[in-house]
C-alpha cells in the first residue's frame, strides 16, 4: 500500500519554542495510525500541518500524493479536539454547509446530510437549531458534518476526549469501518488503550521528537519483555543469565527483564538445569508501559 | 483564493443575520426611534387640550381688538391652506367654505392673503384685485363659519390655528370666581388688562398655577403688543400704512449662487443643504454597526470553536474575504431597508412631518451623484473599518477582551459626528478639506461636504488615498486574522500583533 502521508524532517517553531522537531514518519494508506504523546508533545501541531492549517518551517511533507496539503483539502477530513457548531443554524444546514465547503454540491450535501442524520438517529432534529442539541448529539452532528464528503484521509485530534461512552464506541466503530473501506485514519490520543485496541501503527512523540515508531507488533517486539519466575532451589545470579537485562530476585520469585532480542526459550533451558520451575510467564510490554518508558526516557535525556 | 468558498461563507454569514427575525426588528427599531423624535412632539401637541383663558379687561377696548387680531392671524392660515390645496389640486379635502374660495386664494401671493385676512377680520377697506374681491364678498359667511369652529374642528383643519390651541372664555367674572376656576383647572390662566394700557407704567397681569408652560402667555403677549402698538401709532397721528412701513423689519432674500448665476433658493434647496448631515449619520450607523457585526461574528466563530474546522476546509484569507463580503451585504440590506422605509413614510405620511410639503421636493433634490459617492464611501469606509474590527475579532476570544481594542475605534468615530454641523456650514473650509485627506475620516467628511460640492481633486485624491489605506489595512488584518483565528490563549499584546503582521506564512498559532 502506498504512503498516504510522509513527513521528512519536519520542524515547526513558535518563537523560541520548537513544537515539532525534525519529525519523520510514513503512514501507509488504508491503515489506522495513532499519534501518542503527553499533552504539549506536538501532536496537534503535527496534525495541523498534515491538514494544511499550519505549514512547516523546514522539512518536507506529502499528503495523499500532494506536496501541499491545501491542494488536497477536499479529500481530507479534520476533526479538531475543540470543536463547535453555529448555535443559531439549523442542524441540517450546518451539516450541509460543512459538506459544501469540502466541495460537495448543495443538493448532494443536503441529500447526504439528511441520509446520515437519519441514520444517526437525529432525523427528528434536522430542523432544530444546534443550540437545542444535547452535548452528545452535538458531538454526533460534528462527526457527521466532518465526514460528509467521504474523505480518503481522516485526521482526528483527541477524538475521544469529552465523549460519552456511547459516542466513544461510535467513533471507534467508525474508525474501524473507515479502515475496512480502505481509507486512512490518523488520530492523536493520550489514552493509550484506544490506540492499542485499533491502531495498525503508532508513533510516540514527546517534546516534538519521535521516540518510538512502527506497527503495533513491531513496537511491542522492540520493547523489553518481562519474565515472571517462581522457582525452588538456588538460582545463582539471575541477572548474569543470557538475555537478562535486569533481575529482581526475592528468593522464590523473580521478575526478569529481557533484552528486546533475547530468546526466552534459551533462558528457560538454562533455568531448568539450575532450579525447579513452578512458573515461567513471558509478558510482552503493554503499549502503555512502552509509552511511559519512552516519555520517561525522553524526560531523562532532556534533564 | 477560492471564489466558491468565499461565496459560500458570504452566503452563510449574510443569512445568519438577514434570515433572523431579530435582525429585522433591529432594522425597524432605528427609524421608529428616530421618527419618534419627530412625531411624538407633534402627537403630544395634537392631543394636548386647548388652554382656556379669560381676560379681565379694565380698558374696555383691548380684548376686542386682540380677538380681531387673532382672527386675522387664523384667517391668514386658512387662506394659505386654501391656496396650497388649490395648487395641489386637492380642494376636495377642504371644508366647504374654504373650498369655495380656494381657487381665488391660489391667485394671491402670501402678502396679499395676509392683507386680505387683516382687512376681513379687522374691518379694513375692500381690496382691489378681482380674486381678493371675490373672497371679500364672501367675508361674512367665512367669519361666521370661523367663529363657529370648535377647538377639535379647528385642530382637524390645521393644528397651527390659534383657536385650536387657545380657547377664549368670554364673560365677566369676579376675582374669586377667576381664582377658583384656575385652581380647579377650568381655566389655564387669566389676564388682567389695566384701565389705561397705553400708560408707560401700565401693569399687565398673567395669572396661572402653571408658570412653566409659557405658550399661552407668549402667544397672547404677541397679539396684545401688536394691538397696543397700533393704538399708540394712531395716537400720534400716523396712518396704519405708515405705521406698518415704520415697523416693517428688513428681510433678506436668500439667493443660491451656482455656476449659471444666482437665483432665489427654494425652501427645499435650503433644507437640502443640511442633507449631508443625514448622510453622515446614516454612514456612521451603517459602517460602525456593520463592522461591529463582523467583529462579533468572528468572535463567535472563535468562541464556538468553529474557526479550526473552517480553516481545515478553507484558506484563512478566504474566510476573511467571505465574511467581509457577507456582512457588507447585510449592511447594504440594512441601508436599503431604511431608505425604503423613509420613502414609504414620506409618501404616506409626508404631510404630518414638520418639514411637511418639502419632503417630496427634498427627496427629488437628492442628486444621483451624491448617492453614488455615498455608496462608494460606504464600501470603502466599511472595508477600512471592517478590516480593523475583523482583526480585533480574530485576535481576541470574547467580547470582554475586545473592549479595550474596540472602545478607541468607537471614540474616534465620534469625531465626524461632533464636527458634522460645522462642516455643513462651511464644507470647503481649509480644516474640513484637510481632515478629508485623513483616510479614517475621509468617508464621513466627504459625504458631509457633499452640498458644497467639493472640488473634483478632493474627490479623486481622498478616494485614492482611502483605497490605498483600505488595501493596506485589509492586508495587515488578513495577517492578524490568519494567526489570531487559531490563537486561543491570552489576547495578544501590541508587540505580538506586530510580529503576526510581519510573519509571511500562516504559522504562528499555538499548538
Amino acid at each position: 500500500m502506498s504512503n498516504a502521508i510522509r513527513l521528512d524532517g519536519v520542524t515547526k517553531r513558535f518563537g523560541a519554542h520548537t513544537a515539532v522537531d525534525r519529525l519523520s514518519l510514513d503512514v501507509s494508506g488504508g491503515t489506522i495510525y495513532g499519534f501518542l504523546g503527553p499533552n504539549g508533545a506536538g501532536k496537534t501541531t503535527t496534525l495541523r500541518m498534515i491538514t494544511g492549517i499550519l505549514t512547516p518551517d523546514s522539512g518536507s511533507l506529502s499528503v495523499l500524493g500532494g506536496q501541499n496539503p491545501s491542494d488536497v483539502r477536499d479529500r481530507i477530513a479534520y476533526l479538531p479536539e475543540e470543536k463547535g457548531l453555529y448555535k443559531d443554524m439549523r442542524v441540517l444546514d450546518v451539516v450541509s454547509y460543512f459538506g459544501q465547503l469540502k466541495g460537495l454540491s448543495r443538493s448532494e450535501a443536503q441529500r447526504r446530510a439528511k441520509e446520515r442524520l437519519t441514520a444517526g438517529g437525529l432525523g427528528n432534529w434536522m430542523t432544530s437549531k444546534c443550540n437545542a442539541l444535547s452535548k452528545g448529539m452535538g458531538q454526533k452532528v460534528q462527526v457527521i458534518a466532518t465526514l460528509l464528503h467521504d474523505p480518503e484521509l481522516v485526521v482526528l485530534d483527541e477524538p475521544f476526549s469529552g465523549l460519552d461512552p456511547v459516542n466513544s464506541e461510535l467513533v471507534l466503530d467508525l474508525i474501524k469501518r473507515y479502515k475496512r473501506e480502505g481509507r486512512t485514519v490518523i488520530f492523536s490520543t493520550h489514552v493509550v488503550e484506544h490506540a492499542e485496541q485499533i491502531c495498525d501503527s503508532v508513533v510516540i512523540i514527546d517534546r516534538g521528537q519521535r521516540k518510538v515508531v512502527g506497527t503495533l507488533s513491531e513496537v511491542k517486539a522492540s520493547a523489553e519483555r518481562t519474565v515472571l519466575l517462581d522457582y525452588e532451589g538456588d538460582a545463582g545470579d539471575l541477572a548474569a543469565l543470557p538475555g537478562v537485562v535486569e533481575a529482581d530476585d526475592s528468593g522464590q520469585h523473580a521478575e526478569l527483564k529481557l533484552a528486546a532480542d533475547a530468546d526466552a526459550q534459551k533462558l528457560l533451558a538454562v533455568l531448568i538445569d539450575r532450579v525447579r520451575i513452578r512458573r515461567f510467564d513471558t509478558r510482552e510490554a503493554s503499549l502503555k508501559q512502552i509509552f511511559l518508558n519512552a516519555v520517561e526516557e525522553s524526560r531523562r535525556e532532556a534533564a | 483564493m477560492k471564489l466558491r468558498n468565499i461565496l459560500l461563507i458570504a452566503r452563510r454569514d449574510y443569512l445568519a443575520y438577514v434570515a433572523r427575525r431579530r435582525f429585522w426588528i433591529g432594522v425597524l427599531a432605528i427609524p421608529i426611534i428616530l421618527s419618534m423624535f419627530i412625531f411624538v412632539p407633534a402627537l403630544i401637541q395634537k392631543f394636548q387640550s386647548a388652554h382656556s383663558y379669560a381676560v379681565v379687561d379694565q380698558s374696555g377696548w383691548v380684548i376686542n381688538a386682540v380677538n380681531k387680531r387673532v382672527a386675522a392671524g387664523d384667517l391668514t392660515v386658512l387662506l394659505n391652506l386654501a391656496a396650497e390645496n388649490s395648487a395641489a389640486g386637492n380642494k376636495s379635502s377642504l371644508p366647504a367654505p374654504l373650498a369655495s374660495l380656494a381657487t381665488a386664494a391660489g391667485k394671491l401671493d402670501s402678502a396679499e392673503r395676509k392683507r386680505l385676512a387683516d382687512a376681513i377680520a379687522e374691518g379694513g377697506a375692500a381690496p382691489e384685485t378681482p380674486a381678493a374681491l371675490s373672497i371679500w364678498k364672501k367675508r361674512a359667511g367665512l367669519l361666521d363659519w370661523y367663529q363657529g369652529l370648535t377647538t377639535e374642528k379647528a385642530r382637524s383643519i390645521d393644528g397651527s390655528l390659534a383657536i385650536s390651541r387657545y380657547h377664549f372664555v368670554a364673560g365677566k367674572m369676579s376675582p374669586s370666581e377667576l381664582q377658583s376656576k384656575v385652581v380647579n383647572g377650568k381655566l389655564f390662566a387669566y389676564f388682567v388688562i389695566p384701565a389705561k394700557p397705553l400708560d408707560p407704567d401700565a401693569n399687565f397681569i398673567y395669572a396661572s398655577k402653571n408658570l412653566t408652560d409659557k405658550g399661552l402667555r407668549k402667544w397672547f403677549n404677541g397679539n396684545l403688543t401688536e394691538v397696543i402698538q397700533a393704538r399708540k401709532v394712531s395716537g400720534v397721528g400716523l396712518s396704519a400704512e405708515k405705521a406698518a412701513w415704520l415697523k416693517a423689519p428688513v428681510i433678506f432674500q436668500d439667493k443660491l449662487v451656482t455656476k449659471s448665476g444666482s437665483r432665489q433658493a427654494t425652501a427645499a434647496e435650503k433644507t437640502a443643504q443640511w442633507l449631508p448631515v443625514g448622510y453622515v449619520v446614516l454612514l456612521y450607523i451603517a459602517i460602525i454597526g456593520v463592522a461591529q457585526m463582523l467583529m462579533m461574528s468572528t468572535i463567535d466563530e472563535k468562541s464556538n470553536r468553529i474557526a479550526e474546522t473552517l480553516l481545515a476546509s478553507v484558506d484563512p484569507m478566504d474566510v476573511m474575504a467571505g465574511k467581509t463580503m457577507g456582512i457588507a451585504a447585510v449592511g447594504a440590506t440594512m441601508v436599503c431597508a431604511w431608505v425604503f422605509i423613509v420613502l414609504v413614510v414620506i409618501a404616506g405620511f409626508g404631510n404630518m412631518l414638520p418639514i411637511g410639503g418639502y419632503a417630496h421636493t427634498l427627496i427629488s433634490s437628492i442628486s444621483i451623484w451624491s448617492v453614488v459617492w455615498f455608496v462608494v464611501y460606504f464600501i470603502l469606509g466599511f472595508l477600512l473599518y471592517a478590516s480593523i474590527l475583523g482583526a480585533i475579532g480574530a485576535a481576541v476570544n470574547n467580547i470582554q477582551e475586545a473592549q479595550p481594542f474596540f472602545a478607541p475605534v468607537v471614540m474616534f468615530l465620534y469625531i465626524p459626528m461632533i464636527i458634522m454641523a460645522f462642516v455643513v456650514k462651511d464644507p470647503n473650509a481649509v480644516w474640513a478639506r484637510a481632515l478629508s485627506y485623513f483616510p479614517p475620516l475621509t468617508p464621513f467628511l466627504m459625504v458631509n461636504r457633499a452640498a458644497a460640492p467639493p472640488p473634483l481633486v478632493d474627490y479623486v485624491a481622498t478616494t485614492a488615498l482611502l483605497v490605498v489605506t483600505a488595501a493596506i489595512m485589509l492586508f495587515v488584518s488578513g495577517r492578524i486574522f490568519r494567526i489570531g483565528l487559531l490563537n486561543t490563549g491570552a489576547p495578544p499584546k501590541v508587540k505580538e500583533l506586530l510580529s503576526w503582521i510581519r510573519t509571511p506564512s500562516p504559522d504562528k498559532a499555538g499548538n
